[in-house]
């Protein structure tokens, strides 16, 4: 086969991929436009109602993006604005200092607290609730990034510090599109330009070898390995969703637990939502003696995000007295299964925000030129909004159940039991969370 | 998997760090129950109100504001009492209007210092609350009037403008980080070492 019959055989996707354009082409605009958002949340108008950037930023970009993760992988983050500062600050002032040893063994673990410690800090700072919060929220991650890529090298903080970067890893291992290469081709090769880079295109930023990649956790679809492989060994394609997370060779414990975390998060998120926070925080502090809001949203954050993890780890204990193995191990295992109901849960409760105030977006740019548009920003009606809300539990629920049976199918199903339980359980809580009137962002 | 985690050491490595990332500002924030009224149970929760409180013959009148008010909508709150019992189903009505004594406002406004009219919803029992647009900043006056009473309060209004504090020590950083890394290349490139790949 000759290099135009094969690149005419490639699937769209790789021909995309593979174009010099991409992903620049993509990258200027967003990078354009969240320059704009970070400038409306610094300068613009102080109440979130009149904001474009709180608009952008909460009621489309975050609702929308595990919705991106399960349908495109980790596309975003190969197109995503800190991604393309680090590159630039890497090509002007770049030390490429290797990744310290600490990053790539506690990296994960710094993403999970990481991931806790925002949550927390938005419920007692108000950032999602104030521009300026945001725009603080923001310049930190900026910050970041401009120090991982002034001195290390490739994109570490993308692999190994970004929040984002950890939810995206998880969630695209239940995505829809693949990036892998073809193990006979590669077997031949002696360039592994994949990695290293030629003068086609630089080498995987992400750190990883296409050719003995099995999963999607921390392919970015930046394309790179596609333009630099001269083989052309690299496949695009899509696959069936949630596919990824029974065929993982060797179970991550941090990635599980990021899994079981993302549930509390989305868990307490829900809760201080509600109408009933009112009432649980009053009878909070009548026990406590205090009304400050530090003390007690501190308290019910370490119950709510403290209560899934324990019963995961009780779910596992009670799993591994069948199956003999650790209780660790276990979790590891079966943590991944929740993955689909993450999903389903995080976008439940973001569908709410962009389909309950969408309209504010285009509200919030009116006002850019100075028109004031006072109406409903809900797009949908609140039972149709809901509607779809527990469909999408349920849909997550079934990807988990049929997961976590095809994660114990190896070990004749041992341990199964316990495990869609606990995933029975946790979409019984969410739907009923859903059920209940929730309080808007804008 | 490669390597067997020590659950008991991992789980007091992880509630120790919470614990320590946590308290620190609940420590430094935390305040005794009588000195602070609670948020509002959604996003912007960390708000924190003010209160001032007048007396109108047998009525008395407390009035509830985030401490720090910026231009634009604010959400107000006034409670009404007479003989330490709340006072139900009164129609009040709030106005605002810019304070004309406060020079420096009326030469920054011109015009637009018309009088803001609202009548208050009541959310609980003698609890009434209403949104408010404040157009500038500065001071202003809100006059709260139920059956044949009238109350003056006053409250100031911040510019809702950046913190440049905040915004000029982030890019601060950020330039010291880029000409840090700026001048170690250059001192790298020129003592002919390299890491690049």
């Amino acid at each position: 086969m000759n290099n135009n019959t094969a690149r005419k055989n490639d699937s769209f996707l790789k021909r995309l991929m593979g174009h010099k354009l991409y992903p620049g082409i993509i990258q200027v605009p967003v990078a354009l436009i969240f320059a704009f958002v970070i400038w409306e949340l610094a300068f613009g108008p102080a109440d979130p109602h009149d904001n474009f950037g709180t608009a952008m930023t909460w009621v489309l970009w975050w609702p929308i993006i595990p919705l991106l993760f399960i349908i495109l992988g980790r596309l975003w983050c190969g197109i995503c604005p800190f991604a393309t500062l680090s590159d630039l600050i890497q090509k002007f002032v770049g030390l490429n200092n290797p990744v310290p040893q600490f990053l790539k063994k506690y990296g994960m673990w710094i993403i999970d607290a990481s991931f806790i410690i925002i949550t927390w800090a938005d419920h007692v700072f108000g950032i999602v609730g104030s521009p300026r919060g945001s725009a603080v929220l923001l310049m930190i991650i900026v910050v970041g990034v401009v120090l991982a890529g002034a001195f290390f090298e490739r994109r570490t903080w993308c692999r190994y510090l970004c929040f984002l970067g950890g939810l995206s890893g998880n969630y695209s291992r239940a995505g829809a599109m693949e990036l892998r290469a073809t193990p006979e081709i590669c077997a031949s090769c002696k360039t592994a330009s994949c990695y290293k880079g030629n003068e086609q295109a630089p080498g995987c930023p992400m750190f990883e070898f296409p050719r003995t990649m099995e999963t999607n956790a921390n392919c970015n679809l930046c394309g790179y390995c596609v333009k630099s492989c001269p083989n052309g060994s690299i496949s695009v394609k899509t696959r069936i969703p949630t596919e990824e997370l029974w065929s993982i060779k060797k179970p991550r414990f941090e990635g599980a637990f990021l899994a079981i975390v993302i549930l509390g998060i989305v868990f307490v998120q829900n809760i201080t939502m509600l109408d009933i926070w009112q009432g649980m925080l009053e009878t909070l502090e009548n026990l406590t003696g205090t009304t400050n809001y530090f003390v007690t949203f501190t308290i019910t954050f370490i119950i709510a995000m403290g209560i899934p993890i324990l019963a995961l780890f009780f779910t596992s204990f009670l799993s591994h007295l069948r199956t003999k193995e650790g209780v660790i191990n276990n979790f590891a295992r079966f943590g991944y299964a929740l993955i689909p109901l993450d999903l389903a849960a995080h976008l439940a409760h973001n569908l709410f925000h962009l389909l309950a105030e969408g309209k504010a977006i285009f509200y919030t740019f009116m006002g850019l030129f100075g028109t004031r548009i006072e109406s409903s920003p809900a797009l949908l009606d609140t039972a149709t909004i809901q509607a779809l809300q527990y469909t999408l539990i349920f849909l997550g629920m079934a990807g988990s159940m049929y997961a976590a049976y095809r994660i114990a199918k190896p070990k004749e199903g041992k341990g199964l039991v316990p495990h869609i339980g606990f995933i029975l359980i946790v979409a019984l809580i969410n739907v009923v969370l859903f059920y209940l009137p929730m309080a808007t962002r804008m | 998997m490669k390597k067997r985690i020590n659950l008991k050491k991992f789980i007091c490595v992880w509630v120790l760090t919470l614990i320590m990332l946590l308290a620190i500002p609940v420590g430094a924030l935390a305040t005794p129950k009588e000195n602070e009224s609670q948020g509002h149970g959604d996003e912007q929760n960390a708000i924190k109100m003010e209160e001032q409180t007048q007396t109108k013959g047998d009525y008395v009148i407390q009035f509830i504001v985030p401490e720090e008010m910026t231009e634009g909508e604010n959400e107000l709150k006034v409670i009404i009492g007479q003989d330490n019992k709340p006072v139900e189903s009164l129609i009040v009505k709030i106005s605002a209007e810019m304070d004309k004594t406060d020079t420096s406002m009326s030469m920054k406004h011109g015009n637009e210092e018309k009088a803001i009219v609202q009548t208050m919803s009541e959310d609980k029992s003698g609890e009434y609350s209403s949104k408010i647009e404040f157009k500038g900043d500065g001071q202003w006056n809100l006059t709260v009037e139920f059956l044949d009473e009238k109350t003056v309060f006053q409250v100031h209004i911040l510019k809702g403008g950046p913190n440049w504090f905040v915004v000029g020590g982030f890019l601060g950083v950020i330039l010291m980080i880029i000409l840090v890394a700026g001048v170690l290349r250059y001192r790298r490139s020129s003592g002919g070492v390299s890491n690049e790949q």
